[in-house]
């Protein structure tokens, strides 16, 4: 029997790069099939030509062993092929069982018909274990939950394959474990999977068979049962060890904030923060773990006084700041935010617009209200070089900058007059790897210097190679305040799943 | 590299020529329907515009509260607010500069003209402050509050001119002569040409310098762009925000001063503001929202508002028509900035083509135990 | 009862009926994504339209067709400039008001400039067996002209046609996450033009009601402002049919009222009565609705305004006002309770965003 889905020979170029060369495939009925690789290797490319996104340049596709040439998303999903963004496609505002009947075909047009959709959604909710209700609004409902309401979406669309695109990326450890029990009754029932992930663990706990791409070529197919994580780690990256930040030791001087009994409630008393107390000395990073939505951004916001907490204190070496507004806030410290294109940079403005945001209205860059462009651009230009932010011109609109360079931009404007104080939110998002280490090492350099930096990252390997301390965040409340000596990624995982252990620092 | 650049400043000259081309077929196309000539009434609305001092200088007074308009609307959407409530901000400015005017008569030029003057001004910021406030206390979207406010400017003028501002015979609805010694002395003699032209010509560039060379500006420009980064930045958006709607407001009652204290009126009638509170957005527009490019499409809308009375007299064609190429020209010159954005995306989007779009782009988490 | 008899609340149920169908019209444009700042012009060729189409036909119901025509035109030029060649809403919005006022002040010179004002036929009132003889409610609501009972028609329709086809699940959707709607296999672009041609459609008849039904008669820029008023309508009924009927009809009241307080020599005794107890109902509404929040000055201000009005009653003075000011009692109504109504959580989350789908290739 021919395999559900056979690509073969699938060739896909870009000017300039070979996102896809010559890749071949096949993914069995009732089987889960991981697609393992690094940025840039293609997977994406991949899927979405299975999704009707990309036309290939050479290569077939085959379903059920019939050749067939996928025009829209919308042509795929009548062939059976369905996919889970990592950017949920659903409308909050809207209940489950609305989602599911957008754009589905009604048994009596114009009707929508919405009670039968609600009953096939309960249907099929309890065949898979699913816990889901229909009439319940999509924004109320947990990430995890919302997933399901993606995956629900498909299955009454009758898709037989389901592609799930870093899933994994927006769950806590315990919603993982469901998706799990979910992929696996959803793989008994027959139909198939394909998963992409980029961690290895994932790969391995749950794939039958994994497809391993590096540089747009495959490195082979192996079936997870007889192999291990070094030997797919090496074939991802093609050599034997990644390399670990090297955090010499260092004395932790004076403290320079320290947060005592910080709350914050939103409207109708939901709390958002509750009992937050740490200290960030000279020359130390806290890192502060935890699942993006548990009160990371609400924690930023209110130390650098966009939000004014409840209760509590803060103090900057000594001084209560309690009462910060972003401009005083800025005068004691810098900030690189957590979503660069909404927070940090303006895209249509230019690189040296958004490099002085932070100082235009200084001296020697402004005198009495009056800018001098002179000074603008012999400072920016020194910066360009001192970062090596790799752009045409100052003139040029921030949004014709890659990623790495437009957070480069921010580095350089927020590090450039080494602030004392400087908070780090999820500053390698979206980043390449050589991007990435260039981040790490001048936050390490500014650990160096005596500066304290607050590290919020999602990602644990992050934290566990730069903090000294780590604190986990769950909830809006600390679960955990740790020295960074001898955990291990699987108890910070416990932690930020809810897993509440208070260990004194 | 330097030909892109060219292109570059030259594409929305172009555009805009064309779309003005355009409306100027379709506007002939409307005369002709309508019976007359066309040629007939472009050589009219010339002659009407620029035939002699007079008309030249009738021409150039028109253009005061075009440009001053268009400064609003443009310092305004700097912010990304969207306020078209000047023909209210413009009757607002009227109405205190009426006042001064009114009153005090007994003060010499050189402290009443200011003073009425900057009642005008006053009167302008406090009906814009008005909308700035709700927007920025209650959330209130500044196009429905600025739009409403119009409409209650309207009103108070209609009531005002034939209740408490009346000309003393109550016959008329209008208020009394306004005070010479408050009035703007003539530019060209016997003309409406008044020294208001070269302090509009100076605001025009005023304001062209705070956007560009000041700190506000920078503020202004950052707001605009991206309110939440500016925000991050340490900028106070909000107040930021209230003052560039309030300075629009400003204007936009500097412009209504202008209509009554300078220029052929001698005293406020009802609907004074006579739609120039809408025709300075379209200045703007056609500015592509740059103060000193105001200037010309200023003196383009003003040889229509002043040419239009002749071609109406002389062909008979009348002068909706001129509202009908206003519309026109908003929605060309709008519909048209299509064609530029065309041009920006697709540099961007292969400048997004490489194999790392940033939405996939993460770390790979490689660990070997 | 003085001013606030039954042909104030006759008048009021009169008045809303142009206001309630451009507000009903303008949430279709709305849910979509699309703000149509161009109402009031849609409304002014719809009015000027009708009254063309029965001149010329010597039909009134052709005349409404006619009317409705006309605002699908002037909408067409709207969908075409801000949806398929992506300009800004607002920017062609104001365009499109002006380019109305021109053409419809144009067109009825060149028409009926030589012929004087005609008057046509207006719309007579039907009253509806049975229900119309429930004593005040019956005559309020039930001797109405066929053009208010099609409006009702319509609220109903409009109320059905979003939350129970498929048509309006998607609209939605559109107006709400357009890429969703975009994966799920809908045509963005295309339900947008849809929805501002329903806008269109809803506006001329809206002006038809102001021309033909009510008046007759056409006159230059006669919509007035109602174009605004529908749209602060929507945002005041939180974009939900049925609070777009309670938005109206309170705007709507407060315009017949105006128009009944015009006529009286001074400010009847009833009103500062009214004035009391709105104050107290409004000081009653925030305290149940949120204690927690209702902050005192708003409460004590309301309060306040309560012990004027009932002094004031008690005393009757004879103050007059100018019925300029009372034109604008409409006007104030809207914004003051626009900003009673903080934030604006309710509004459909894509509006006034342009959706280009992200060829993210």
């Amino acid at each position: 029997m021919a395999p559900l889905l056979q690509m073969t020979g699938i060739t896909k170029r870009f000017p300039g790069v070979v996102a896809c060369r010559d890749v071949s495939f096949a993914v069995e009925a009732g089987e889960i099939h991981g697609l393992l690789g690094e940025n840039g290797a293609g997977k994406s490319t991949l899927v979405k030509i299975l999704y009707g996104l990309v036309d290939p340049d050479e290569g077939r596709i085959e379903i059920d062993g019939r050749e067939v040439r996928i025009r829209s998303p919308r042509h795929a999903l009548a062939l059976g092929v369905g996919m889970v963004h990592q950017h949920f496609m659903l409308v909050p505002t809207m209940t489950v069982a609305e989602n599911v009947a957008l754009g589905l075909r009604s048994d009596r047009p114009p009707l929508s018909r919405l009670r039968r959709v609600a009953a096939k959604v309960a249907e099929l909710s309890q065949r898979y274990g699913f816990h889901i209700d229909p009439d319940q609004q999509v924004g109320e409902l947990s990430v995890g939950l919302q997933q399901r309401v993606e995956i629900l979406k498909l299955l009454c669309r009758g898709a037989e394959l389901l592609v799930l695109d870093e899933p994994t990326a927006v769950l806590t450890p315990q919603e993982w474990q469901q998706l799990r029990g979910t992929m696996r009754s959803l793989a008994d029932a027959g139909k198939a999977i394909v998963f992409i992930s980029h961690k290895l663990d994932e790969q391995l706990s749950i794939s039958d068979r994994c497809t391993v791409l590096r540089d747009g070529s495959v490195m082979g197919t192996v079936a997870t049962a007889e192999t291990d994580k070094a030997s797919l780690a090496r074939m991802m990256v093609g050599r034997d060890v990644v390399l670990r930040t090297e955090r010499p030791p260092r004395a932790p001087g004076r403290p320079v904030l320290e947060v005592h009994g910080l709350h914050l409630n939103a409207a109708e008393d939901r709390c958002l923060l509750a009992d937050i107390s740490f200290t960030i000395a000279q020359g130390e990073i806290v890192g502060i773990a935890g699942v993006d939505g548990n009160g990371q951004r609400e924690l930023v916001e209110v130390l650098m006084g966009i939000r004014t907490a409840t209760t509590g204190t803060i103090r900057h070496e000594g001084e209560t700041v309690t009462r910060l507004t972003p401009r005083r806030y800025n005068r004691i410290g810098a900030v690189i935010p957590e979503d660069r294109h909404r927070m940090a940079i303006a895209l249509g403005l230019s690189v040296r617009e958004n490099l002085v945001l932070k100082d235009f209205c200084r001296q020697p860059f402004s005198h009495r209200g009056i800018t001098r462009p002179r000074v603008f651009r012999d400072f920016c230009a020194s910066l360009l070089q001192e970062f090596d932010i790799r752009t045409p011109s100052l003139d040029v609109a921030m949004r014709q900058l890659s990623g790495g360079n437009q957070q480069k931009v921010v580095l350089a404007r927020e590090m450039h007059r080494d602030p004392g104080l400087l908070i780090a939110a999820q500053p390698t998002r979206g980043l390449d790897v050589g991007a990435i280490e260039f981040v790490y090492r001048r936050l390490l350099e500014h650990r160096e210097r005596g500066g304290a930096t607050l590290l919020v990252s999602t990602e644990l390997d992050e934290i566990l190679s730069l903090a000294d301390r780590i604190a986990v965040l769950v909830s809006g409340r600390f679960v955990a305040l740790l020295e960074n000596r001898d955990i291990d990624i699987q108890e910070l995982g416990l932690l930020m799943g809810g897993a509440s252990e208070m260990v004194a620092s | 590299m330097r030909r892109d650049q060219v292109t570059a400043a030259l594409s929305p000259v172009l555009v805009n020529l064309g779309a003005l081309l355009l409306t100027v077929a379709i506007s002939m196309g409307v005369i002709a329907v309508s019976g007359n000539d066309p040629v007939a009434a472009m050589r009219a609305l010339w002659d009407g515009a620029f035939g002699g001092r007079t008309q030249i200088a009738g021409t150039l007074s028109k253009m005061i509260p075009l440009m001053l308009v268009a400064l609003g609307w443009i310092v305004a959407y700097r912010a990304r607010r969207v306020s078209i409530g000047f023909e209210g901000q413009i009757l607002a400015g009227g109405i205190l500069a009426t006042w001064v005017g009114l009153s005090f008569s007994s003060l010499p030029m050189v402290i009443h003209l200011p003073l009425a003057v900057l009642a005008g001004v006053v009167g302008g910021a406090l009906w814009a402050g008005i909308a700035a406030v709700l927007w920025a206390r209650r959330s209130v979207n500044e196009i429905i509050s600025t739009l409403l406010l119009n409409l209650i400017a309207i009103q108070i003028v209609n009531w005002l001119v034939r209740g408490p501002f009346q000309e003393s015979t109550g016959t008329f609805p209008r208020s009394g002569p306004i005070a010479p010694s408050a009035r703007w002395p003539e530019l060209i003699e016997h003309t409406p040409l008044s020294w208001d032209f070269p302090l509009a010509l100076a605001t025009v560039f005023g304001i062209w310098f705070v956007l560009k060379r000041t700190t506000f500006g920078f503020r202004l420009q950052f707001t605009g762009a991206n309110e939440e980064a500016a925000r991050y930045g340490g900028i106070d958006t909000r107040s930021v925000t209230v003052i560039a709607l309030v300075v629009s407001g400003a204007l936009a009652g500097l412009a209504g001063s202008s209509l009554l204290l300078g220029g052929e009126s001698r005293s406020m009638s009802d609907n004074f503001s006579a739609n120039y509170g809408f025709e300075g957005i379209v200045v703007a527009l056609l500015a592509r929202n740059h103060p000193i490019a105001c200037i010309p499409a200023a003196l383009l809308f003003a040889l229509l508002r002043q040419g239009g009375g002749l071609m109406e007299a002389r062909v008979g064609v009348p002068s909706s028509v001129v509202m009908i190429t206003q519309g026109l020209v908003i929605l060309l010159v709008a519909g048209s900035g299509f064609l530029l954005d065309q041009r920006g995306r697709v540099r961007v989007d292969a400048e997004e083509s490489t194999p790392h779009p940033p939405t996939e782009a993460r770390r790979a988490t490689v660990e070997v135990g | 009862m003085g001013p606030f008899d039954q042909a104030t609340f006759s008048a009021a149920v009169l008045l809303t009926t142009p206001l309630l169908l451009a507000a009903i019209g303008e949430l279709f444009s709305e849910r979509a994504g699309v703000l149509n700042v161009g109402l009031e012009g849609m409304i002014l060729m719809g009015a000027f339209g009708a009254y063309w189409g029965q001149w010329w036909t010597g039909n009134l119901w052709l005349g409404m067709v006619a009317g409705a025509a006309a605002g699908v035109a002037l909408a067409a030029v709207m969908a075409l400039l801000s949806i398929t060649a992506q300009a800004d809403q607002i920017v062609v919005g104001v365009g499109l008001n002006l380019l109305a006022l021109g053409l419809t002040t144009f067109s009825f010179r060149e028409v009926f400039g030589d012929r004087g004002e005609i008057v046509l036929d207006r719309m007579g009132t039907v009253r509806i067996p049975l229900l119309s003889r429930v004593p005040f409610v019956g005559e309020v609501l039930f001797s109405q002209t066929p053009a208010t009972y099609l409006t009702w028609a319509i609220v109903a329709m409009t109320w059905f046609v979003l939350y129970r086809t498929t048509w309006g699940l998607g609209l939605r959707a559109v107006g709400e996450l357009p890429a969703a709607a975009d994966t799920a296999g809908i045509n963005v672009a295309l339900r947008r033009w849809q929805a501002v041609m329903v806008t269109g459609a809803l506006a001329g008849l809206a002006g038809a009601t102001l021309s033909i039904v009510r008046l007759g008669l056409f006159q230059e820029n006669m919509s007035a402002g109602r174009g605004f008023l529908a749209l602060a309508a929507v945002i005041f009924g939180r974009w939900k049919p049925l609070g777009i009927v309670g938005a109206c009809f309170v705007l709507g009241g407060a315009d017949a009222l105006q128009l009944r307080l015009q006529a009286e020599p001074y400010v009847p005794a009833e009103v500062w009565l009214f004035i009391g107890l709105l104050g107290l109902a409004g000081a009653a509404w925030t305290l149940t609705r949120s204690r927690r929040r209702a902050s005192v000055t708003t409460v004590g201000a309301l309060l306040g305004l309560a012990a004027i009005g009932v002094t004031l009653r008690a005393m009757a003075p004879t103050w007059s006002f100018p019925p300029q000011l009372w034109l604008t009692l409409p006007f104030v109504v809207t914004l003051v309770a626009l900003s009673g109504l903080a934030g604006s959580q309710a509004a459909p989350a894509a509006i006034a965003v342009q959706y280009r789908r992200e060829r993210d290739v």
